[in-house]
């Protein structure tokens, strides 16, 4: 088609110059419409952006709500735990305490122990001594009993036989043998460990025993 | 052959170890001689050891070839005496050290040797043993990790070292009997050697594995026994284990390897370095496996000893809460420490005694321990003051020591006065025969002949060793005397015979009253199962195993 309308008739001239602007009018009606839309789908895709973020920030809120009413659950227990610990802990400080006196208790019973074994090893070694000391006496007094059972034994005739020298020679030697287990008596209990064991030898007799 | 020294001639003797200037190897020195004061055996020697204290010998030991030498001197065949004297020496040390030796008789006199001076070498570890060790303790460990068994805590296993008849065996058989048949007990045996108490064992339905010797004379043999004796353990769904005597240490570690919760018996009244001396020699086990054998006295669960005295002698090893004391009884119990009068009667006829002798008896295996030589010694002294005392030697046996004892009789005359008898599978008539029982052992942890005469009314005169002490009050219950000195020993014996047959009675019952609560073998085994469900318990608990009861 051409813009050029002469050779047509007037009013089809009239017709066509009307339809012209029409269209001009129509063209700039869409590309007014053209632009309305690109913007109302500018606007769109930014509110449903703007939705998603919505829905995504309230989905974080909640879940930020979950995480918060979780934390504060945790932090109830473990408050109560805390609590609980703070408990365990100062029952913990008192039985450590309490533990250090009877370790405390118990050095000192195992020193005393030490202490008591070897006082003991020691009144062992005084009672070895004292033993000593009495089964010497005691062996003297075997030594003399043998030699009044040598004179028993002697047949009666030859006891009858003995001169009475010899038999006051007897005599003399066993008052002498006794002489010396007295002083040997004396002299152990002068010894320390006859003092040592004088209040063992009291109770004794207090308490009536052998 | 004795080197004779020149000395005066009431002075006779020398020491045959160690010689002089010896290089002696090991932590102990054992020193041996011989000694006549007077032409007689001395009735005391000590010997001092530079570091290592005083300590008295055991006399009166056959020295055939002193009696050779002096033919005229009767005691010259019973002259010798021996005493071991464990020194603190750390491995890897060298010390010289002087020894003196000091013997004597009361109203004789005192003779002190010519001091020694010796070498002492304890050698060093060896840093390879001590890897091997611990490799092979690995391998063992790996190996039981594969193992995964279901354990019983009523099942106990055992390790034991003999299943011959004799003190240490009888008593494990009566305390299996009884927590077998009084306690609900199921229990498996592990013998180092066979023997007759198998047969009471299956009739107690007991399963018996015989193993060998404990090796130990080597770090591979050890570690090896070990693994072995923990496989077995571990498979034998045992939920407990028991260990017997000191010297079952293999066992002990391969009871803890096994992760057996484990009671450990020790019945020896030695220190470690004397009981390793005596049964394995100067220098075994090498120091790894005797590290093995310290950790395992320290980490058992439980150590358990029959005397207060052998539980202080292990303390320094383990920790208090972890020693106990758990004294045995006996089945003569029954008898209430009172022999019938009848019973008594028939007893002394039976055994040839007339009405008016006082029987002394002592019971035990004839050897230089038990003392038999000085106790005989005394009565020949004292013999003419109380000739009708009779001595009843029951336990002869055809040792060197026993063939001594013999001709030591014949030689004094004393054949009317002391009587050897051969063992006796039932010794119950000597005792019921008997006015005084004599315990005259150099050591003892805690003789059950003294319990069995308490139980029959018999009083005691015993040396002061170990739980001796803890069954006789001096003077009260008994009579105690020094060991290893026939003076001292001559003296008690005159104390109990000087006493009158009331007096004597006396002393029974305050022995037996002062005994009762535990002289009932019941209390014995109860006492053992407590312990040892206790410790099946606490390792059910720990594993969060369910208990049966």
């Amino acid at each position: 088609m051409t813009d050029d309308l002469t050779g047509l008739p007037g009013r089809v001239q009239a017709e066509l110059t009307r339809l012209r602007a029409e269209r001009q009018v129509f063209a700039a009606e869409q590309d007014r419409l053209k632009s309305r839309l690109a913007e109302t789908e500018h606007e769109l895709q930014t509110l449903v952006s703007s939705v998603r973020e919505q829905a995504e920030r309230e989905r974080h809120v909640t879940e930020l709500a979950d995480r918060v009413r979780l934390l504060e659950t945790e932090n109830a227990a473990a408050t109560t735990a805390a609590a609980e610990l703070l408990r365990d802990r100062d029952a913990l400080l008192t039985e450590l305490a309490s533990c250090r006196e009877v370790s405390s208790r118990v050095h000192a019973l195992e020193s005393d122990i030490g202490v008591a074994r070897r006082e003991r090893d020691l009144l062992r070694a005084e009672l070895t001594t004292s033993r000593e000391d009495r089964d010497r006496l005691r062996l003297r007094l075997l030594d003399a009993e043998l030699v009044l059972t040598s004179t028993a034994v002697s047949s009666p005739v030859a006891a009858v036989a003995v001169p009475a020298a010899d038999a006051s020679s007897d005599d003399a030697e066993l008052r002498r043998q006794v002489d010396d287990l007295t002083r040997e008596l004396e002299a152990t209990r002068r010894t320390l460990s006859w003092r040592v064991t004088a209040p063992l030898r009291a109770l004794r007799r207090k308490t009536h025993r052998p | 052959m004795t080197t004779m020294p020149d000395v005066e001639p009431s002075r006779l003797g020398g020491l045959d170890t160690p010689v002089p200037d010896a290089v002696v190897t090991g932590p102990v020195v054992y020193v041996s001689g011989w000694a006549l004061l007077g032409g007689r055996a001395p009735s005391f020697v000590e010997v001092s050891v530079e570091g290592g204290g005083t300590m008295r010998a055991r006399t009166r030991l056959p020295r055939p070839d002193v009696a050779e030498a002096f033919p005229d001197l009767g005691d010259a065949a019973v002259s010798g005496f021996e005493v071991r004297v464990p020194i603190d020496l750390p491995p890897g040390e060298k010390r010289t050290v002087s020894l003196w030796v000091r013997c004597r008789t009361a109203g004789v006199g005192e003779w002190v040797l010519p001091k020694r001076t010796v070498v002492l070498n304890h050698p060093a570890a060896d840093l390879d043993d001590a890897e091997l060790a611990e490799e092979l303790a690995a391998d063992t460990a790996a190996a039981l990790a594969r193992v995964e068994v279901r354990t019983d805590p009523r099942h106990l296993l055992v390790f034991t070292h003999s299943l011959a008849l004799g003190g240490g065996q009888l008593w494990l058989q009566e305390l299996l009997t009884g927590m077998v048949n009084g306690h609900g007990w199921r229990a498996s045996v592990v013998s180092e050697s066979d023997g007759p108490l198998r047969a009471d064992c299956a009739e107690l339905g007991i399963p018996v594995h015989v193993t060998t010797h404990y090796r130990h004379s080597t770090v591979a043999s050890y570690e090896g026994h070990v693994g072995e004796l923990a496989r077995f353990a571990k498979c034998s769904g045992a939920g407990v284990a028991l260990v017997n005597t000191l010297g079952a240490f293999v066992a002990a570690d391969a009871a803890r390897r096994a992760d057996l919760p484990t009671a450990w018996v020790i019945h020896e009244s030695f220190t470690l370095p004397d009981f390793a001396y005596q049964n394995y020699g100067p220098v075994s086990p090498p120091h790894a496996v005797w590290a093995r054998w310290e950790s395992s006295l320290a980490e058992v669960d439980r150590l358990l000893f029959v005397a207060e005295a052998t539980r202080e002698l292990f303390l320094p090893y383990s920790k208090p809460e972890r020693c106990r004391t758990i004294r045995y009884g006996t089945p003569m119990w029954k008898f209430g420490g009172h022999t019938r009068p009848e019973v008594r009667r028939h007893a002394r006829q039976s055994l040839g005694f007339a009405d008016d002798d006082t029987v002394l008896v002592t019971l035990g295996v004839v050897e230089a321990r038990k003392g038999h030589g000085p106790l005989v010694s005394a009565m020949e002294r004292i013999r003419d003051v109380h000739p009708r005392a009779r001595l009843s030697i029951v336990g002869l046996q055809w040792s060197t020591y026993g063939r001594a004892l013999i001709d030591t009789v014949r030689r004094a005359g004393l054949e009317d006065s002391v009587s050897l008898v051969p063992v006796q599978r039932d010794p119950l008539p000597w005792l019921q025969a008997a006015d005084i029982f004599v315990n005259s052992s150099d050591i003892e942890s805690l003789p059950r002949s003294i319990l069995e005469s308490v139980c029959c009314g018999v009083p005691v005169a015993a040396t002061d060793v170990f739980g001796a002490r803890e069954m006789i009050v001096d003077g009260e219950t008994g009579w105690l005397f020094e060991p290893n000195d026939v003076d001292a020993l001559t003296s008690a014996l005159l104390r109990a015979l000087d006493s009158t047959a009331a007096e004597r009675n006396g002393m029974a019952r305050a022995a037996h009253a002062l005994l009762a609560d535990w002289l009932d073998p019941a209390g014995y085994a109860r006492d053992y199962s407590a312990v040892l469900a206790e410790l099946a318990d606490q390792r059910c608990t720990t594993r969060g195993d369910h208990v049966d009861r």
